[in-house]
């Protein structure tokens, strides 16, 4: 199972939504990071072949995708961005019908459909119409769907960003159970719903993939500039000008600031780590050093 | 084969299944039948004579023998003419004279709170009455018409083989065209208003652009079109599926309208039986085949 992409472009009229992007895909799960406008979706919709790329080529197992669309097409889950079921249709009625547009035999499907909604616990909600449902039912609706037919390539854009925090965690519990045989890419801006499921982090700026790697590497990144700063209100004031931080809490009745101190600098305990502070690093404007 | 015709089946189902669940779809039609309604009803009561008018002037003409009727028919209408001139001393009334007498004349005098037929319709039953005597007359035409052309060529002795198969064809056609017209057709007129309506053509053109609108546009729009377009059979068989979808709805709402249209003007001019041959309607008396109206 391999899908590599090569030199991938995408231009909206001037502007370049995707440029140059390269990297291969085998099994396991991947996330794509990067914030609004990065260009995600982009790159996932020319995957799933429904936009047409600028530049570059698309190889599923070493064969140019337009020569093996079908075969291809069978393989794919996509979930896109904003849910698009059919309001009036029950969940049941909208699963049966996506099995039907996939040509799966009628046993099998009904099979897959208590499968796949007992998995992301909407299996009360099988015959409430789907205009009854919340934003996050909706999600996990439409993560069924790109279960359905038990596909081995998974592309989810942003499948977990209206859920709800037991619901997030059913959700990566489910996508590691599936992972074992699939390639899942996963893209998101909630760091920490794929921090510790994603074995690769694929990172996008402004349409450009900046990092590639796996969460130790890219967290060796920022190997011991990572500290925990106690400080005052006061001093915070004054030093949140110099440097990203990352997060702030009293403890004890004492501010304690993380901080990125790149130069080494600051006085503090040294901390592991995480994505978030990586993601800070990559994208907080200021300190960008990229 | 067979697994194709599941499919379809399958497919059309739930394609159908859409656009009936579709709130807006379903009240647009309503709102449409309701409009369509109302118009008629409207142009109905446009009319310079009323409905109940029209039946029981056909409640009449029915009680009589049929050779009695057109002689029935023009009374009437000379009795409602001379009515209109009873109080004006100037008018020339030696036509009423010389037909019916004085007598006649008297009596119309008298029955001042009497309310006569109005000529017009008189007019489109005595134009119902003729079609259904007529028809016959209409159908010898068409032999004449055969026998004409016939002789024609033989005189010019260069045949035009178009015209003379024409005429055969058309001899031949209403030859076996063996169609008895009802002995009443208390009504038609309903059913000539509900054929030749152009605000039913209307309607389904508005429900078409909204059905395309709701039906397609939207699908688009919610990215669910190119959704489909990752599964198998969501591309060219997808979009065949759509327009027998499409084709289908608006049959159905032409069915509905019909129907709820003609039980409406049934209820207004009188029911027709549906099974009597088409030709009993004056404008569709050149059809050749034998349909029912139905
Ligand atoms: N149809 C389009 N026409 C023109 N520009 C577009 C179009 N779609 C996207 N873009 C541009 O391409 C860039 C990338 O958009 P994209 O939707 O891929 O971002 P994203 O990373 O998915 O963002 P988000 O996190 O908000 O979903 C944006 O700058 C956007 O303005
Ligand atoms: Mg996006």
């Amino acid at each position: 199972m391999k899908l590599e992409v090569r030199n991938c472009g995408k231009q909206y009229g001037e502007q370049w939504a995707l440029q140059d992007v390269n990297f291969t895909l085998t099994h396991g799960i991947y996330a794509l990071l990067g914030p609004n406008g990065s260009g995600k979706s982009t790159l996932m919709n020319i995957l799933c072949t429904l936009l047409e790329k600028t530049t570059g080529t698309l190889l599923w197992e070493d064969k140019e995708i337009s020569t093996c669309e079908n075969a291809y097409l069978q393989q794919l889950g996509y979930m896109p961005q904003t849910p698009c079921m059919y309001e009036d249709f029950t969940l049941f009625n909208f699963l049966s019908y996506m099995g039907v547009m996939r040509g799966m035999p009628k046993s099998f499907l009904h099979q897959r459909i208590e499968e796949v909604t007992k998995k992301v616990e909407l299996t009360d909600a099988l015959d409430k119409k789907i205009r009854a449902y919340s934003g996050g039912m909706k999600q996990r609706a439409m993560l069924c769907a790109a279960l359905l037919h038990d596909p081995k390539i998974l592309i989810l854009d942003e499948p977990t960003a209206e859920l709800d925090p037991l619901k997030r965690i059913l959700v990566q519990k489910l996508l590691m159970e599936v992972s074992k045989d699939k390639m899942i890419l996963i893209a998101t801006h909630v760091v920490s719903d794929v921090e510790f499921i994603a074995d690769q982090f694929l990172i996008l700026k402004k349409g450009v993939l900046i990092e590639q790697g796996s969460r130790l590497a890219l967290v060796k990144l920022l190997d011991g500039k990572v500290k925990e700063v106690k400080t005052t209100m006061e001093e915070y004031q004054s030093f949140k000008q110099q440097y990203a931080i990352s997060s702030i809490r009293y403890e004890h009745e004492q501010l304690i600031a993380r901080v990125l101190d790149l130069d080494d600098t600051l006085e503090g305990e040294v901390v592991t780590a995480n994505i978030n502070d990586v993601y800070l690093h990559l994208f907080g404007e200021k300190y960008a050093v990229l | 084969m067979f697994i194709f015709i599941y499919l379809v089946k399958n497919m059309l189902y739930f394609e159908l299944k859409k656009i009936f669940t579709n709130r807006r779809i379903l009240i647009c039609m309503v709102v449409l039948l309701i409009g369509v309604h109302l118009f008629s009803g409207y142009q109905s009561l446009q009319q310079e004579w009323t409905a109940s008018e029209y039946k029981q002037l056909h409640e009449r003409l029915d009680q009589l023998p049929t050779q009695d009727r057109m002689a029935f028919l023009k009374e009437s209408f000379d009795k409602s003419e001379y009515h209109l001139r009873v109080n004006d001393t100037q008018a020339d009334v030696s036509y009423y004279t010389d037909t019916y007498g004085l007598a006649w004349m008297e009596a119309i005098q008298k029955q001042k709170n009497e309310v006569f037929f109005s000529r017009q319709v008189l007019k489109q039953v005595e134009k119902e009455e003729q079609n259904r005597i007529g028809y016959d007359r209409f159908r010898k035409g068409i032999k004449k018409q055969y026998a004409l052309n016939h002789k024609v060529s033989i005189f010019q002795k260069k045949e035009d083989p178009f015209v003379g198969q024409r005429a055969v064809k058309t001899m031949d056609a209403y030859e076996t065209l063996n169609i008895t017209m009802p002995a009443s057709i208390k009504g038609s007129y309903g059913i000539e208003q509900l054929l030749s309506q152009s605000y039913l053509d209307i309607a389904l053109l508005l429900f078409l652009v909204f059905l395309f609108y709701e039906y397609v546009v939207r699908e688009e729009e919610h990215q669910q079109l190119s959704y489909m377009q990752l599964t198998k059979h969501g591309r060219l068989a997808y979009y065949m599926i759509k327009i027998v979808a499409l084709w289908f709805t608006c049959s159905f709402f032409i069915f509905l309208t019909s129907f709820t249209l003609w039980i409406q003007e049934s209820l207004l001019y009188g029911f027709v039986d549906l099974s009597a041959c088409i030709q009993s309607i004056p404008f569709c008396m050149r059809i050749t085949k034998a349909y029912s109206i139905l």
